[in-house]
């Protein structure tokens, strides 16, 4: 059958007119084997609190997040206090409510370092570099390729970086001074005095703050020892994660800072607003000697030698004194409200 | 016209022969593939293509909505299975329409809050659903309360705008549960 180009013409225009095309609030995708048509991002959509936008803004990156709320108040932002005047001489920094973009400070890298990469990045092209671990013990010992070899899948991997976002909670600390008496005669080997310490609360006010950080770090609770020689380890701060922001460089010819060219990601962890409450109960007087201890206490002055008394109220005033420091933590929890 | 196409249009005398592998590969390339949120239905007259679009924003227990300068409407919430009030009426309302909760009078910073407030027996240490006011709405500058046997949770902050105007912003999107330990209210989503 012979097709005059009129027909064909007329054809190709049919064949066009089939072509789907993207309206409002449609996306489409063409790939050389398929068309595939989604729904856009709706602008109206509902936002949860706490929902973060990463923007490219200003020409630099900032963030925006959905304003949260704990304990019915929105956080504060450091760093955003007004320029003093002779009315406020010493202005306070703005709500989330009045704060709409969050300029990012610092990053870290996340991969080409050895820490952990998530598996959605993974299938974008970033690689976990293998780190050799290398140590005192093995310092003479380590294999120098692996590290050249590290050195180099890091400089050719994908380029990820991270920073955290996350909410502080100031309240008190106890402070605590344990006195050793080993009066085993009124069956108390120990006295303690705990009060209050406020140096976090004084500093940081009872509002929640909005923070961002390379990384979140949860400061982690000393040993018995060290509490004994009377380290707190409690900074006077409840930590909540919000979100944590990715920029993913381009596949080919990065920025070493991320610049307009780089894809931002959010990971969100908090969805709600939430409540949060310190223990804020002084701990109680632990009964010591109690039990089979007790009873050993009490008739070993008559019967036993020294030495053996003395490993009872050793052991004792180990358990008592782990029992206190266990239940004198002040830190608070935080649920939905 | 579309311009992949446009490049194989004939003049007569050309052959289209050639022209035709190429036209059906473009039409191999214009199959549809349902992405987020589309569901395709394909019959022998054509496709149909749905959308699961929204139709209106989440909107969650005791929502707050400024209605004019002076009122405020807060849509159902329960505390413990009960239904609080305002000034006597359930805040669902009657075939009237819902009853309606004064604009706070006091402000700091620029924000007031709208508080669901529980009054608990003193004996029984619980609410009393038979007192048609132990759970109220209410609002204030401040959860603490003069008397310990009530107990606040901020359900929506109300912001005085720039304008002059009234704005809220949810904090409680759940009904809530009560609970009275140690001289402390705790509320926690039901």
């Amino acid at each position: 059958m012979k097709v005059r180009a009129s027909q064909w013409n007329a054809a190709l225009r049919r064949a066009g007119a089939l072509m789907p095309r993207a309206g409002k609030g449609i996306n489409i995708y063409r790939s050389p084997k398929e068309t595939v048509i989604s729904l856009a991002d709706q602008p109206l959509s509902w936002r949860h609190p706490w929902h973060t936008l990463l923007s490219w803004v200003d020409e630099k990156w900032q963030f925006n997040v959905k304003p949260g709320f704990v304990n019915g108040f929105d956080p504060v932002v450091p760093g955003t206090a007004p320029e003093p005047t002779e009315e406020e001489p010493k202005p306070k920094d703005l709500g989330m409510i009045d704060v709409p973009w969050i300029p990012m400070r610092g990053t870290r890298p996340v991969g080409s370092d050895g820490s952990r990469v998530p598996p959605f990045f993974k299938k974008l092209g970033v690689k976990q570099v293998k780190m050799p671990s290398v140590t005192l013990g093995n310092f003479d010992s380590f294999n120098v390729g692996d590290l050249l070899q590290a050195a180099e899948d890091a400089a050719s991997n994908r380029k990820l970086v991270a920073f955290d976002i996350f909410v502080t909670m100031a309240r008190a600390t106890y402070k605590m001074e344990p006195t050793f008496t080993g009066n085993i005669v009124l069956g108390s080997l120990l006295e303690y005095n705990v009060t209050y310490d406020t140096n976090s609360l004084t500093a940081f006010g009872t509002r929640p703050r909005l923070n961002q950080a390379p990384k979140m770090d949860e400061p982690s609770p000393p040993d018995l020892s060290s509490r004994l020689s009377g380290i707190v380890g409690d900074d006077g701060l409840d930590r909540l994660p919000v979100a944590t922001g990715y920029l993913l460089a381009p596949a080919e010819n990065p920025s070493d800072q991320p610049d307009r060219n780089w894809t931002p990601y959010v990971e969100h962890k908090c969805f709600w607003n939430v409540t949060h409450q310190a223990r804020n109960a002084v701990p109680i007087n632990l009964p010591q000697l109690s039990g089979m201890a007790g009873l050993f206490a009490l008739t070993s002055r008559y019967t036993l030698a020294p030495a053996a008394t003395f490993a009872v109220m050793e052991a004792e005033m180990q358990r008592i004194t782990a029992a206190v420091f266990n239940s004198t933590t002040n830190k608070g929890v935080f649920w939905t409200t | 016209m579309v311009s992949e196409l446009e490049r194989l249009i004939a003049r007569p005398g050309q052959r289209v022969k050639p022209r035709l592998s190429k036209l059906l590969t473009w039409l191999h390339r214009q199959e549809l593939t349902a992405g987020r949120g589309i569901r395709l239905v394909r019959s022998e007259n054509g496709t149909i293509i749905r959308a699961a679009i929204p139709n209106k924003a989440f909107v969650g227990a005791f929502y707050v909505t400024p209605v004019n300068e002076n009122d405020l409407i807060v849509s159902v919430g329960y505390v413990n299975g009960i239904e609080p009030t305002i000034g006597g009426a359930k805040i669902s309302g009657s075939k009237s329409g819902p009853p309606t909760l004064s604009m706070p009078s006091e402000f700091e910073d620029n924000r007031a809050w709208v508080y669901v407030e529980v009054k608990i027996n003193q004996e029984s240490e619980r609410i009393d659903a038979e007192d048609p006011e132990s759970v109220i709405m209410t609002t204030g500058k401040s959860a603490a309360t003069d008397d310990k046997f009530k107990g606040r949770h901020p359900v929506a902050m109300i912001l005085k705008l720039e304008d002059g105007s009234y704005g809220a912003r949810q904090i409680s999107y759940f009904s809530l549960r009560h609970a009275y330990r140690g001289g402390r209210h705790f509320f926690v989503p039901a």
